[in-house]
């Protein structure tokens, strides 16, 4: 009697509810590892939960480390891959009164698992967002834009006219620094690699975008040496870079880390320590979040929605692909880094 | 008056650019000058890079050598300094390889001091654990000695060296808890319980890589100098997911702007001096006009610190 109840409960809802995820059950070469997974949800959303409908997610490098293995959090497996996206909630719980279908969401935390068109959240595990965002802004919100947002307020007291410098400018996270230098009148010094083609255009576009002065790595080691004395600089390369970077922070300014992506070390001169008395801090935007500041993460949501609702943020290019494209997706998110890959 | 000193016309080689001369100064005061006779003065790293020209600071030419010395007043217009008091003085642009000077009122010494004040920082309480490279320099026996004052634990590295063993057992009887060799730091560092809340960094290179890397989650790594003439090495996941900081400490920069601390470690510095507590390190004496032999053992790396004996006043060490 009781089995035969629940043999039809999920005959019903495989029936009705059938939804596609990516799951890796070990850890190891994503393209590899990670394979399309179908799973029922019940019929009616459990108490206390949320059924949200994923719209998009990005690969960021920080899942691919993830699934590989070599990331600080891992969640247990199996484990759905992805910790970024935007998802509306399609219907909720019984007695949730906070949510209601037709919301924008993304996750509270990492370790969500976005790669997903449908899933069951308990409520503490999303967080709402403004419905003015688009798709591709609500998508990558959360790791970007906010890491940007944070390291130019949680630091240095930065007022207008201040200069902030930073290397691999190129980035996503570079990109928005530049965005909110230009909305908050900071200068912004971009450090780039420099490239046998396209560089030109390179300058015009990150100047577009809010940078003052862009240059490339090799003049920041010779004729850009001890011209720039910025409050902040903010280090997502390490190696030489970080030591030309150190070099133009001002006296008592402050050298901001948040990636490695050289894989060396941070190389710092004697004298930035000892004659300009700068420090260094490192930032993580999923430490952030794991330690609460939710009234800081409501205020600057809102900041970011105006920014992107009034077009003085944009979103990167994005190269969207169907999450049933997950294996070329991924392969191409490890090798091809003009674009970040979406999964729509 | 006359002095003897030894001064320097051109930035070079501070075995050839340093000589021995005898000149003529007023004993004529300023305000808030004092007169002094210099007793003794070590040659420091730093020295040889002003010599050198390789420092941040860079007197006018021709300047007096060194930074560091001890010595008695025989003349003073300052009102907390008479004729008869022994002083001390560090600073980056004083001159003490002679035997008179005319000094502005200051009493530093730039070993203690140094440990003193980076041992501040980083939230140490009674209990914790340190962990510095360069154990056997000056600061860093500064360092173990203050620390067994203060009741913190240090873990101190040294390089290898035939006579390991020794060293080892000094630094140790100084107050020491643990000393390792750099290779031991590879085989014992990541298995040891007590995680270093404090870093302390002289030397740079990839030792600086390897003593943040110990650090307990939000720890602090404290830069006071660049012996290997390497940039200083962090790991990206020491500052992003660690959450360590690290920062430089220069001691006239940290005075000039702490003057009430600065009176406190200045008061309990003597205090350890005086008890016992802290020891100078061992130093090779010489007199002024073995200024060549002495700046040759200094930058040969294989002598102890090198001091100028300027007047044997038979109580002048402190």
């Amino acid at each position: 009697m009781l089995s035969s109840t629940r043999l039809s409960h999920s005959i019903h809802s495989l029936r009705s509810l059938s939804t596609l995820q990516l799951v890796y059950s070990e850890h190891g070469d994503p393209s590899k590892v990670i394979r399309p997974s179908t799973v029922s949800l019940p019929s009616s959303v459990p108490c206390g939960q949320v059924r949200v409908s994923w719209l998009a997610a990005p690969i960021n490098p920080a899942d691919i480390n993830q699934i590989q293995g070599v990331y600080p959090v891992k969640p247990p497996l199996p484990a759905v891959g992805g910790n970024e996206g935007v998802g509306r909630i399609e219907e909720v719980g019984s007695d949730v009164s906070s949510f209601k279908k037709g919301d924008l969401v993304i996750p509270a935390r990492s370790g969500l698992g976005t790669w997903r068109k449908m899933g069951d959240h308990s409520v503490d595990h999303v967080w709402p967002i403004d419905n003015r965002f688009s798709i591709e802004a609500g998508a990558t919100l959360q790791v970007n834009p906010s890491t940007a947002y944070r390291m130019l307020k949680d630091f240095e007291d930065l007022k207008e006219g201040d200069t902030v410098i930073q290397n691999g400018a190129n980035s996503g996270v570079g990109r928005s620094v530049m965005q909110i230098c230009k909305i908050r009148g900071l200068k912004c010094v971009s450090v780039v690699r420099s490239r046998d083609t396209g560089m030109d255009e390179l300058r015009e576009e990150l100047s577009e975008l809010g940078s003052t002065t862009v240059v490339t790595e090799e003049e920041m080691a010779s004729k850009m040496r001890g011209k720039v004395k910025a409050r902040l600089a903010l280090n997502c390369v390490g190696g030489r870079s970080s030591l030309f970077l150190a070099g133009a922070v001002a006296k008592r300014g402050t050298m901001v880390t948040y990636g490695g992506m050289s894989k060396q070390p941070l190389s710092i001169p004697t004298a930035a320590f000892i004659f300009n008395d700068i420090s260094l801090r490192g930032f993580w935007m999923s430490r952030w979040y794991d330690e609460g500041n939710t009234q800081e993460r409501t205020v600057m949501y809102r900041d970011l929605a105006d920014w992107f609702a009034s077009g003085r943020m944009k979103t990167p290019p994005f190269e969207k692909i169907p999450m049933d494209d997950a294996t070329a997706a991924l392969e191409k998110a490890q090798t091809k880094f003009d674009k970040k890959m979406l999964f729509v | 008056m006359q002095r003897r000193a030894i001064k320097y016309s051109k930035f070079g080689d501070p075995r050839q650019v340093a000589e021995l001369v005898t000149e003529t100064i007023s004993a004529e005061l300023e305000p808030n000058e004092a007169l002094v006779r210099w007793l003794a003065s070590p040659i420091n790293p730093l020295d040889i890079n002003k010599l050198q020209g390789a420092y941040a600071f860079k007197p006018p030419l021709p300047a007096i050598g060194g930074s560091e010395a001890v010595g008695r007043v025989i003349g003073s217009s300052v009102t907390k300094l008479s004729p008869g008091d022994k002083v001390v003085i560090f600073t980056v642009n004083s001159s003490c390889w002679t035997d008179l000077s005319v000094i502005q009122g200051a009493t530093l010494m730039i070993n203690p001091t140094t440990a003193w004040i980076m041992m501040r920082m980083g939230g140490m309480e009674k209990g914790d654990w340190l962990i510095q490279n360069s154990a056997n320099s000056g600061v860093g026996r500064a360092v173990i000695e203050i620390a067994r004052e203060k009741g913190y634990h240090t873990i101190n590295i040294v390089r290898d060296r035939p006579q390991i063993r020794e060293l080892k057992n000094e630094l140790i009887r100084m107050g020491g808890d643990i000393v390792w060799t750099e290779e031991e730091v590879r085989t014992e560092g990541k298995n040891f319980k007590g995680r270093p809340k404090l870093a302390l960094n002289g030397v740079g290179g990839k030792s600086c890589l390897q003593i943040s890397s110990l650090l307990s989650r939000g720890g602090m790594l404290v830069t006071y100098g660049g012996m290997s003439k390497k940039a200083h090495e962090i790991s990206t996941s020491s500052l992003v997911f660690n959450g360590i900081t690290a920062v430089g400490v220069a001691n006239a920069l940290w005075m000039a702007n702490h003057e009430e601390e600065t009176k406190i470690m200045l008061s309990e510095i003597q205090e350890f001096y005086v008890r016992g507590a802290l020891h100078s390190p061992p130093m090779e004496e010489h007199p002024l006009e073995n200024y060549k032999k002495a700046i040759e053992n200094s930058m040969d790396g294989k002598h102890a610190k090198q001091i100028f004996i300027i007047d044997d006043e038979k109580s002048s060490k402190i």
